[in-house]
């Protein structure tokens, strides 16, 4: 006799939340899409960038060879710096030391302003060597990748703000969530186009 | 404070490993990166991106997630190194 095995399905397939396997990760689960959207994002945007470079390797070497290298590694250690506050203010945040939390996160966003400045300063010394966005295939694909991290990188310091008046421990995970994800988008993009050659 | 512990010696290994990038731009600046190199740089900013995703994002509770992120960083990263081992003969314009 064929035994039938009765399978609930709303349990089984989704919790309770209806996130499925998302549900388990720190932060808001919409959060985990956005940023596995941006990585598809910025990973596409880097293998244009290969693949353009292909086309014309000579030329982008030589283009390469302008960029601010130590303004490239001095923002990596900056947001790496900042991350690292970012995820302390969440550590902080879980254990109920608001004040703690608050003051690492401000410091978390206060070198992401640094970052900024560090990279108007690199843009400055480009346009201020004939190089802009429409100088050539290298600098195309350069101001545009690294002009949109920017634009995320201001959107994290807006994030992290709105975190410091809403400042639930669910709201310090998620804005760090896309903070460090801001983080990892630049140290695939840092090497790509400044060490690789 | 054990998590404070962690997450300080994972920000001092990626500083660590941001100062050998420091190290390679600064030698490698007037010629074409060697196999090796290559290899290194990108193994390196593989190994960043897997400290990021498993103490900073936290990923290292959630074992699976931590190797589906990093093997979409891992793929972008191998294809942009590869894409510099290709014979440039046939890609380039005539």
């Amino acid at each position: 006799m064929r035994r039938e095995e009765v399978v609930d399905i709303s349990t089984a397939v989704v919790d309770e939340d209806g996130w499925g396997p998302l549900s388990g990760l720190p932060g808001h689960p919409l959060m985990w899409v956005l940023i596995a959207s941006e990585l598809a994002v910025f990973g596409l945007a880097l293998l244009g960038y290969a693949g353009a470079r292909l086309h014309d390797p000579i030329a982008f070497a030589a283009a390469q060879d302008h960029l601010d290298r130590l303004a490239g590694v001095i923002n990596t250690a900056v947001l790496l710096t900042s991350g690292f506050f970012a995820a302390l203010a969440v550590d902080a945040r879980a254990r109920g030391r608001r004040g703690a939390a608050r003051l690492r996160l401000t410091l978390a966003a206060a070198l992401g302003v640094v970052f900024l400045v560090v990279k108007s300063v690199e843009y400055s010394r480009d346009l201020a060597q004939g190089f802009d966005i429409d100088s050539g295939g290298f600098f195309t694909i350069y101001f545009l990748i690294t002009g949109f991290h920017a634009l995320h990188v201001v959107l994290g310091i807006i994030i992290l703000a709105i975190v410091l008046r809403f400042d639930s421990p669910g709201n310090y995970e998620t804005g760090a969530s896309f903070w460090h994800m801001v983080d990892l988008v630049w140290i695939v993009i840092f090497p790509c186009l400044y060490l690789l050659r | 404070m054990g998590n404070t512990g962690r997450l300080l010696r994972t920000w001092a290994m990626l500083m660590s490993l941001s100062l050998a990038f420091a190290i390679v731009a600064d030698a490698t600046r007037p010629t074409r990166l060697s196999h090796v190199a290559l290899l290194l740089v990108g193994v390196v900013a593989v190994l960043k991106a897997r400290l990021v995703l498993a103490d900073y994002l936290g990923l290292r509770a959630t074992p699976t997630a931590l190797a589906g992120f990093s093997t979409a960083v891992v793929a972008i990263i191998a294809l942009v190194v590869l894409s510099f081992e290709f014979p440039v003969s046939l890609f380039a314009r005539q």
